[in-house]
């Protein structure tokens, strides 16, 4: 794909910093946005740890404050997933749903809310471990697959798509079983799969706070080699990376950032799917800048898309993860057009 | 380090590819191998890439085409000087010379820019071989690194292929091309059915018969002793 021609002449560091201020910016701005009326004066002074009214205090660092960063975390963890599969995978078609890990989440946590357990444990309710544990079969399930179908010689990288492909359809028929069996739950199912921030606590906040600055970094140091491996799995050995040892190690980590993503805030599709592409467009393709330009412009994708679902109806809230493809669809089309495949 | 096969059979499913193969490659050689599709050529040159990668330093060209890399061209080359020891990653000096070097070596330097999906089927194929020059190694080993080359580049691979080898790199490279095989090797393998069915200097392996009976095809071998070259015709 060809980068737009007022990009190209900017390095990549430069597109990381202009990339950082719009999300600072757009941090700011949904700071303030909301019912109650907050002055970006009092949002910068509550963030320096200067004097603010109580109300706006409790507001900001209860409210407001852990929504955004959960949204900054889930939609980074999101496009850092994606690239990485469309790496690993070398398939520009690729996303977090193709290892079928967030179908299986999307499973064990519809299990929970038709089961009706509304415990919450250490600020992860029992939906969210629902997720998780389902999660953590299904990856189990695919690497257990993995390992027997390396025996017989046919290559992970196919054997992890078609099962991953294999997982999804059975977990999503599975959850419309559930749905079809438990009616009174339905809406309750459904708008959770869709995926939403409104229950952000600051629990969950700081946890995929740390998540996210243990998991990107991680990612950013193996990216290099998933470049390498893009040259053939013979050529990965020559200089030393195992292509297997690789892919297990991407689908784990993967795993765990796509499991706490929808255990918090449920499945919000779109962003591992387009985000990288939108990178690759700004002219970044080596892997590991584009790692952390995907977190970046993930975060700001998703915290824009929540700020434009609860705002644009308010006080009622629409599904984020419709909002993502809302947005998203027409902007990536006219980036498609606009970009004109082919030889330069 | 030279190479040692030892009892080599390799089997995809119940067809074996490879037959109980034994052979040494001594270091500071040029060994082309030759022989029909399916004898066993490319599944050679990846077990020795595979098995030997860990004890040598092998630089691979693999056959297959790649597939999109979304990279610059002169990014791909870099990825030749890619060490998993360091962690920036960062190219110095001295591997931004390696790799200017190898993309000129390779006459592919004024593509250094474009992005490597869209470049042709033979400057891909010069790119790669670049990244393969670029790479620190004692062993290059190719497969049909000349398939999309035009005459040019193809004697420019076979010049570049015997100055690495008088600067004390050792190369084994698949070929179809008989004639090209003969001008750049020293040594000659001749495949057939996954066996190694003469190995031996060019001028006695490279007979009418030999190849006959290997490729199931007539030839007919001019050779023009002042200078040294063993050249094929073949009858269509």
């Amino acid at each position: 794909m060809k980068q737009h021609k007022f990009v190209s002449k900017f390095n990549t560091g430069f597109k990381v910093i202009l990339a950082l201020l719009v999300l600072l910016m757009l941090m700011l701005a949904a700071s303030v946005m909301g019912a109650a009326s907050i002055s970006c004066r009092e949002v910068i002074n509550a963030v320096l740890g200067k004097e603010v009214s109580k109300a706006a205090y409790t507001i900001l660092f209860k409210v407001r404050f852990p929504r955004i960063i959960t949204s900054i975390c889930v939609g980074g963890l999101l496009a850092v997933v994606g690239a990485l599969m469309q790496g690993i995978f070398k398939n520009k078609m690729a996303d977090p749903s193709v290892m079928g890990i967030s179908g299986g989440a999307g499973l064990g946590a519809s299990l929970i809310i038709v089961l009706d357990i509304k415990n919450v444990y250490v600020g992860i309710s029992a939906v969210g471990i629902g997720a998780l544990i389902g999660a953590a079969v299904t990856h189990m399930i695919i690497l257990s697959v993995i390992a027997v179908t390396s025996r017989k010689g046919i290559s992970s990288v196919s054997s992890t798509l078609l099962s991953g492909i294999a997982l999804s359809s059975f977990t999503s028929s599975m959850i419309t079983v559930i749905m079809a069996l438990h009616r009174d739950n339905m809406e309750k199912v459904y708008m959770w799969m869709l995926g939403s921030f409104s229950a952000s606590t600051q629990e969950k906040a700081i946890f995929l706070s740390i998540l996210s600055l243990i998991l990107v970094p991680l990612i950013m140091i193996i990216a290099p080699q998933i470049d390498i491996l893009k040259l053939g799995s013979t050529t990965a050995l020559t200089y030393g990376i195992n292509p297997k040892s690789l892919m297990r190690k991407v689908l784990t980590i993967s795993s765990v950032a796509v499991a706490f993503t929808v255990a918090s805030s449920g499945i919000i599709g779109f962003v591992g799917l387009v985000i990288p592409h939108i990178v690759s467009f700004f002219g970044i393709r080596r892997m590991r800048p584009k790692i952390l330009m995907s977190f970046i412009v993930g975060a700001i994708f998703v915290l824009l898309s929540d700020s434009v679902a609860r705002s644009i109806m308010a006080p009622s809230e629409l599904p984020v993860g419709a909002i993502t493809s809302l947005i998203g669809a027409p902007y990536f089309l006219i980036l498609l057009i606009r970009g004109r495949e082919g030889r330069e | 380090m030279d190479i040692k096969i030892e009892n080599l059979t390799v089997c995809y499913g119940k067809h074996e590819v490879l037959k109980d193969l034994n052979f040494l490659f001594e270091k500071n050689h040029i060994y082309a191998i030759l022989g029909p599709n399916g004898c066993g050529k490319t599944t050679l040159v990846d077990r020795i890439a595979k098995d030997f990668s860990k004890t040598s330093d092998i630089s691979y060209i693999a056959q297959e085409t790649l597939g999109e890399l979304e990279l610059k061209a002169y990014d791909v080359v870099s990825l030749g000087r890619y060490n998993p020891k360091d962690f920036y990653h960062s190219l110095t000096r001295e591997d931004k010379e390696k790799i200017e070097k190898a993309m000129s070596d390779m006459d592919i330097s004024h593509v250094q820019d474009r992005n490597f999906d869209t470049l042709s089927g033979g400057e891909k194929q010069r790119i790669q071989i670049a990244r393969a020059l670029a790479k620190d190694y004692e062993w290059l080993l190719c497969d049909e690194p000349t398939s999309s080359l035009d005459v040019k580049h193809q004697v420019l691979f076979a010049r570049t292929v015997k100055r690495i080898n008088e600067e004390g790199k050792s190369v084994i490279v698949v070929l179809h091309d008989i004639n090209l095989a003969s001008s750049i090797a020293d040594r000659i393998l001749l495949m057939k059915d996954g066996r190694i069915y003469k190995a031996g200097i060019p001028s006695e392996v490279l007979t009418e018969e030999n190849l006959r009976a290997c490729f199931n095809t007539d030839f007919v071998r001019i050779q023009n002793e002042d200078r040294n070259i063993i050249n094929f015709i073949y009858n269509v």
